[in-house]
């Protein structure tokens, strides 16, 4: 466990101005979310540079997936943290975002003096069942992982009961209370009654 | 809109409550931001396409987007920041004190918890843009059938093939431009 904790190695400028660049390159280049991000990251910073070990990336891989916040954002943070201590994670986190902020900003100034154009109507129009498939296939592809037994599948209905039910109450206190039953369910109740024989 | 403090606020908080991907996201900012007339549930999905077609972290390009369009460039800074910020600072204190977090049985049994949770964001964020680009009207004799028709054929494509989900929102885009105009 502590030799994950290693020291990080001796941080010049020069690197850290590397760290940017590689990380500016990747945050242009990547489609796809952070598990994307992640492969590449895995190119540039361990296979071609040896900066961090195959070790590290899987490690951050399971962390950055676990933790709150965007995915993409923790891997950079995480794997520059490896690298080089809060200086580096806080230059690899800005690299990988830079390119998005600049890009966004100038499509939606287009948008905003454009979207009422017929053609980009249509184009949007077209999209817009894009957006419905990818929310279809997020949903599937999430479920096996997200919901495991009985239990997951009733957080599951009760959630969204809620949700449809309530659609004012704020989702942020239904994933609150999610953590909070999940503790209770999975920590207090059935670890407790499962170390008694019957896994 | 220039209430920074709330704009920052409001994408803070989205971002601490991000779990398990940018997807999860959407219906968050859609209940903060459409609730306080910030935004039409049309534009999210605009922003969700927008999002997906452009490169770099989903989560990301959609708070300068949607924080452009509230406030200019000062709106995508606060906005943009404010999603990172519970990233940067939860990643700093894990790097930092505990690495294996993710293996403890408390953590564990935590998300056990939330990740059915997410799911049920993730349909409920399918509803809602389901019932805008399918059903703008609210009512069943006015399906939208072409968008119908390119939800159905591109859910099929994304679950049963490799192709990148750009590629299509790029290739539903094109077709929207020649033959959905109105």
């Amino acid at each position: 466990m502590d030799n994950n904790h290693h020291i990080p190695q001796k941080l010049s400028l020069k690197k850290l101005l590397n760290i940017f660049l590689i990380t500016f390159k990747i945050g242009s280049v990547t489609f796809g979310g952070g598990m994307a991000m992640l492969t590449i990251i895995s190119a540039e910073f361990s296979e071609k540079r040896d900066w961090v070990s195959g070790d590290d990336i899987s490690d951050i891989a399971a962390v950055a997936q676990t933790l709150p916040g965007i995915i993409a954002v923790n891997v950079s943070i995480l794997t520059g943290y490896r690298i080089g201590g809060v200086p580096a994670a806080l230059v690899a986190g800005l690299g990988s975002v830079l390119p998005s902020f600049i890009v966004l900003c100038i499509i939606a100034t287009f948008y905003s003096v454009l979207s009422d154009n017929v053609y980009v109507r249509g184009i949007l129009r077209g999209v817009s069942g894009a957006v419905v498939a990818l929310f279809v296939s997020t949903l599937y592809k999430m479920s096996r992982k997200n919901v495991k037994d009985l239990w997951g599948l009733g957080f599951f209905i009760i959630a969204i009961a809620l949700m449809l039910i309530f659609p004012s109450l704020s989702v942020i206190y239904i994933i609150l209370g999610g953590a909070l039953l999940g503790f209770v369910l999975y920590y207090l109740i059935l670890r407790r009654s499962g170390g008694a024989g019957n896994d | 809109m220039t209430n920074y403090l709330l704009l920052f606020w409001i994408f803070f908080k989205t971002g601490l409550f991000t779990i398990g991907g940018g997807m999860a996201m959407i219906p968050i900012i859609q209940q903060e931001l459409v609730s306080r007339g910030y935004m039409t549930v049309a534009e999210s999905i605009d922003m969700v396409a927008i999002s997906q077609m452009t490169p770099g972290p989903f989560a990301v390009n959609a708070a300068t987007f949607a924080g452009y369009n509230l406030a200019g460039v000062p709106g995508a800074v606060v906005a943009t920041l404010g999603i990172m910020l519970p990233s940067i600072l939860i990643c700093l204190i894990v790097a930092r004190f505990f690495f294996r977090f993710q293996e403890s049985p408390i953590v564990r049994s935590t998300l056990s918890g939330i990740k059915p949770v997410v799911l049920a964001l993730i349909l409920s964020g399918l509803i809602s843009v389901f019932r805008s680009a399918v059903l703008p009207e609210l009512s069943l004799t006015a399906i939208d059938f072409p968008v119908l028709l390119i939800a159905i054929v591109l859910s099929l494509l994304l679950l049963k093939t490799k192709i990148s989900p750009a590629l299509l929102i790029l290739l539903s885009g094109a077709f929207g431009a020649v033959f959905l105009r109105s």
